[in-house]
């Protein structure tokens, strides 16, 4: 509505069908793309409860027959076909179809097949939620003798205790419509199974919160991974182009309970998948690395393993962003759509984004802008308040929305193909050592901070050791392998690890940005300290570390909340709920130059006379240089899109792969 | 004469510099990005009854 009002300029992420019917009748530009992204309940499978709840003697989600039964209740296609019309679809893996050559294929679905509480049938021949039930132990108690399912009946543990109150923590209407909806959904199949705990059985089962309000998401998703206190959640990801985070949520050495704010909230400790994932996580041969991916999946998905199906998968999405007709330069990259910021989400922090494209390039028709004290300006929609503003701790999707604005990554993604793009390292090496590897980036010598300080490797060395020393949890996965960090000279350095891993050079482009020397460079009482330090809470120029001044730009910064990227923070407005970032009138790149490498990276996937458009026209151009070498008169360069001296079946191949693309929108 | 050239070399030259630095605009294309909380942006859209479209609770008991 606010969109059709012209109240608001972007909304990204939409996944209410008829949203997308009324804003493309209206004109509004809307992009899609398959997207990186899952969601999933999730359980605290921990057969140990008393750090929390010391009356339970058996704890049914730490049974992986309970888990299996209950993913047989869950009818995935059913809900999502009602209340998303396919926008969201269903999942049967912790990995999306949309990572493409990491998804396995064959992974068990666990159909929806609630079965009959009152059978005597047991599985494997009854493959239902009650048959699986039944084999595990379980029993169904009528505890009414009507002889049908009642609201008074309920299931006995197989200790003879009945099922304790298992609540499911979900987003309320308010914060999250759809996903509150997709439980409630759930929760009336569950009641058809006498599942569903409630008042009159004595709150015996699965249920959400006693007024079945739900919480605020960035609230709980606290509770779930800072305090391991629930039993079992609903939540989504926003993923990025790399399958790696399976390493972070499944990992036993990433267990929340031990290591508050990591990623293993269910407490999976499991040798074998361990295994797995640290071949996925640490080797440097890509075959060997997708074998681990599908058979963590497999395991993940195979009820004969005991900690098998710590989540249920449930939905991966398509991404939808609509902007009003009158911007251009919405540059839309597979997976991660067009812009980000409308999703209720947790992101983890593994690796740079392509999505600064957007920001970078985005600009109105000119006669069209929206002027506001003679400055142009774009209204995004955030689907969530901030949690705070501190890029040590926080988590959600929607504070990193703002973030992200702020910090540049040493590497940033190509937006058509996925591939690395250099962006402030020039370059980087990577040197196989005895005992892990040596990662060396070599740093462009014109970026600054927004303050005006120049960004030098040794800053990058400060940020780094900084998340090692106080052991940030949140980046434990990236922190716990380096060994050293050293300043070659004030454009170069290198990154000593006691591991191989590729994701990890990722991991640390994003993270050598984060922290200004002249900010954070100071002593802090505790790792606590840290993370609690709001940087927005000290305009510029006050409670700077020890020994600093205000850089040559501070009067363009307004808080101590500042990186190197392309926005500048000036405030949140936690009462109006909105937040303004001003252009970085200082940034390393031009606007011409931004035009130049956006150009260039279209031309890598097949736009071949330059014109912004892949269509037929390409294609001839490739067609005519087919076949033709490095030398040959018919040699034409600008076909040659892989560069490899040759124009061949693979260049043709990405020109019609990438047909009727558009370098930007509309 | 040569001073009146020398003077419209220079003025140029100026010219040049100016409108270049004008030109060299850096960073983003827009001047301001504003970030509007907006909970649930479906949910003008969201018909209650939508809640309980796989089952009514009615049908439940």
């Amino acid at each position: 509505m606010e969109m059709l009002l012209g109240e608001i300029d972007v909304t990204t992420q939409l996944t209410e069908p008829s949203d997308l019917e009324d804003l493309h009748a209206a004109g509004f530009t809307i992009t899609q793309t398959t997207g990186f992204h899952i969601c999933f309940i999730g359980f605290n499978t921990r057969a140990d409860q008393t750090y929390r709840r010391p009356e339970i003697d058996f704890w049914p989600l730490a049974d992986v027959n309970f888990r299996h039964a209950l993913a047989h209740s869950l009818d995935k296609p059913g809900i999502l076909a009602a209340i998303s019309r396919f926008i969201k679809s269903p999942l049967d893996s912790n990995v999306p179809p949309s990572l493409s050559r990491w998804y396995n294929w064959g992974v068990d679905d666990h159909p929806f097949n609630p079965g009959d509480p009152f059978a005597n049938t047991f599985y494997p021949e009854d493959h239902s939620t009650c048959g699986i039930l039944r084999y595990g132990g379980y029993q169904f108690v009528d505890a009414d003798y009507s002889g049908d399912v009642t609201r008074e009946d309920y299931w006995l543990c197989p200790n003879g205790d009945p099922l304790p109150y298992m609540e499911i923590y979900a987003p309320s209407g308010n914060n999250d419509m759809q996903k509150h909806v997709l439980i409630l959904s759930w929760r009336n199949d569950l009641y058809d199974i006498g599942l569903w705990g409630n008042s009159q059985n004595g709150w015996r089962g699965l249920s959400l919160d006693p007024g079945e309000q739900g919480y605020e998401f960035r609230t709980y998703t606290s509770w779930v991974y800072d305090d391991a206190d629930f039993d079992a959640f609903i939540v989504n990801f926003k993923l990025n182009r790399f399958p790696d985070y399976l390493y972070d949520w499944f990992h036993s050495s990433q267990d929340s309970l031990a290591f508050p704010g990591a990623y293993n909230a269910f407490g999976v400790n499991d040798p074998t998948l361990d295994a797995l994932l640290e071949t996925l996580k640490f080797s440097l041969d890509h075959t060997e690395k997708t074998q681990a991916c599908n058979e963590v999946q497999e395991w993940l998905a195979n009820p004969e393993n005991p900690q098998a199906l710590p989540t249920i998968p449930f939905y991966w999405k398509s991404l939808f962003d609509s902007f009003n007709s009158d911007l251009r330069g919405i540059v839309r990259s597979p997976g991660f759509g067009a812009g980000e910021g409308s999703c209720v989400a947790l992101k983890e922090p593994d690796g740079p984004m392509p999505s600064v494209w957007t920001y970078l390039n985005i600009r109105w028709q000119p006669g069209y802008e929206r002027i506001e004290a003679g400055r142009t300006v774009v209204i995004w929609c955030l689907g969530d308040e901030p949690e705070n503003f501190n890029p040590l701790s926080a988590g959600t999707a929607a504070t990193w929305e703002i973030l992200d604005r702020m910090l540049d990554p040493l590497i940033t993604v190509q937006p058509f193909n996925h591939e690395d793009e250099p962006w402030l390292a020039e370059d980087w090496e990577v040197i196989q050592t005895p005992t892990g590897m040596n990662v060396t980036y070599y740093l462009r010598d014109d970026v600054d901070w927004q303050d005006g300080y120049q960004f030098t490797a040794y800053d990058a060395e400060f940020s780094l050791e900084f998340i090692r020393d106080y052991h940030v949890p949140k980046y434990r996965p990236a922190w716990q392998n380096i060994s050293d960090v050293e300043v070659i000279d004030p454009f170069t350095f290198t990154v000593q690890s006691n591991a191989t891993s590729q994701f990890l050079i990722y991991d640390w482009a994003v993270l050598a940005t984060l922290l200004p020397r002249q900010i954070w460079d100071r002593a802090w009482p505790s790792g606590q300290a840290v993370l609690d330090y709001d940087p927005t809470a000290h305009p510029y120029g006050t409670d700077m570390a020890p020994g600093y001044a205000p850089g040559p730009w501070g009067g363009q910064v307004t808080t101590n909340l500042f990186g190197t990227g392309p926005f500048i923070f000036q405030y949140y407005d936690p009462v109006n709920m909105y937040c303004d970032l001003w252009a970085n009138e200082h940034y390393f790149l031009t606007t011409q130059e931004i035009d130049d490498l956006l150009t260039e990276m279209f031309w890598e996937v097949g736009d071949y006379n330059r014109d912004g458009i892949i269509n037929v026209v390409d294609l001839v151009y490739v067609s005519f240089a087919y076949g033709c070498m490095v030398g040959d008169p018919c040699y034409d360069p600008d076909a040659d899109f892989n560069q490899d001296g040759w124009v061949d079946m693979r260049d043709l191949a990405t020109c019609a792969y990438h047909l009727l693309w558009q370098k930007e929108y509309p | 004469m040569k001073r009146i050239a020398y003077l419209a070399l220079v003025s140029l030259t100026l010219l040049v510099l100016l409108t270049s630095m004008t030109l060299a605009q850096t960073g983003p294309k827009i001047d301001v990005l504003r970030y509007e909380v907006l909970r649930n942006p479906s949910f003008d859209f969201y018909p209650p009854w939508k809640c309980y479209l796989v089952k009514s609770m009615s049908q439940l008991s």
